[in-house]
């Protein structure tokens, strides 16, 4: 924007300055000065009129072309929120008397590291406690099991004759 | 109604100040060779030259007041002396109109020579001698 503004200033004094000079010159009888005048005049004239179409087809084209509204209001709302307040890191490192955000990472900490623990304990656990209690378990689950040679043999059975018919 | 008179009024503004600029400057640079009733008209002129003019300064002036004297009424010196203080003067007979004075300067201040450059110390209807010193330096115009 600066920059339009000096270029605005500087050629709209050189089309005044050599607008001058030009007539001016021409009073004073000297062609020669007049006909310099008069081609800087021209060349700052052409320069007018190209960025004044310039500034015109950018418009037109940003208009045609540019984004939508409902791109524009996403684009502008980022702006408006990054603008709105300042960055800052580890804002929660911040003490505040309305928050206790410090004990957050202390407590991450302490989670992670009891996890740590509890992995090492199952893991000696698992190292150390195999096979002392395998047999009083085995006793105690055979009972749960069905008897040896299955449900219908039954010549270890002491009340297999009197279950039967007579076989005589 | 309105916005259609506005453009109107503005090209007709423009056209009439075109106008009136073309022709005041038409009067001005038309040459009338009008003479004056004074009896003679002085130039003081300051000749300077760059290193690429190869002559001396006075070919210089003698060049500078011969091409632009050539052009218009009067009887001019045929070439400008120099006098102490660099300056040269040259007279013209009768004096000048006010047209014909603007015409002359313009010329001898417009690099009308490649490489030489006039600049007019003084013009007035006077003779050379009222317009230097005793040192011989020159002097402006009595008014």
């Amino acid at each position: 924007m600066l920059v339009r503004t000096i270029a605005g200033t500087v050629l709209g004094a050189t089309l005044i300055g050599t607008g001058t000079y030009f007539f001016l010159d021409l009073y004073r009888w000297e062609w020669n000065r007049a006909i310099v005048a008069g081609i800087v005049f021209l060349a700052a004239e052409i320069l007018a009129v190209w960025l004044l179409l310039n500034n015109r087809l950018s418009r037109v084209l940003a208009h045609a072309g540019g984004p939508s509204n409902r791109e524009r209001q996403i684009r502008d709302r980022l702006r408006h929120n990054r603008s709105a307040g300042d960055s800052r890191a580890f804002a929660w490192l911040a003490e505040t008397r309305q928050n206790a955000g410090v004990f957050v990472p202390i407590l991450l900490g302490a989670g992670l590291v009891l996890s740590g623990l509890a992995w090492l304990v199952e893991r000696v656990a698992r190292a150390t406690a195999g096979f002392a209690d395998d047999p009083r378990i085995a006793a105690r689950l055979s009972r749960l099991g069905p008897p040896e040679g299955g449900l219908l043999d039954d010549h270890v059975n002491p009340q297999r004759q009197l279950m039967g018919p007579s076989r005589r | 109604m309105k916005r259609r008179l506005a453009p109107l009024t503005l090209l007709a503004v423009v056209l009439t100040v075109a106008a009136l600029v073309g022709v005041k400057l038409k009067q001005a640079t038309e040459y009338g060779g009008g003479v004056s009733s004074s009896p003679e008209h002085t130039v003081v002129l300051d000749v300077r030259t760059t290193p690429a003019f190869l002559q001396t300064s006075d070919a210089a002036a003698q060049g500078l007041w011969l091409a632009c004297t050539g052009s218009i009424s009067g009887t001019p010196d045929p070439l400008p002396r120099r006098h102490q203080d660099g300056t040269y003067a040259a007279t013209i007979r009768p004096a000048l109109a006010a047209d014909t004075e603007r015409r002359l300067l313009g010329c001898l201040q417009d690099m009308t020579l490649d490489n030489v450059r006039g600049r007019v110390v003084a013009s007035c209807d006077q003779p050379v001698m009222e317009l230097y010193d005793a040192a011989d330096r020159a002097v402006s115009c009595v008014e």
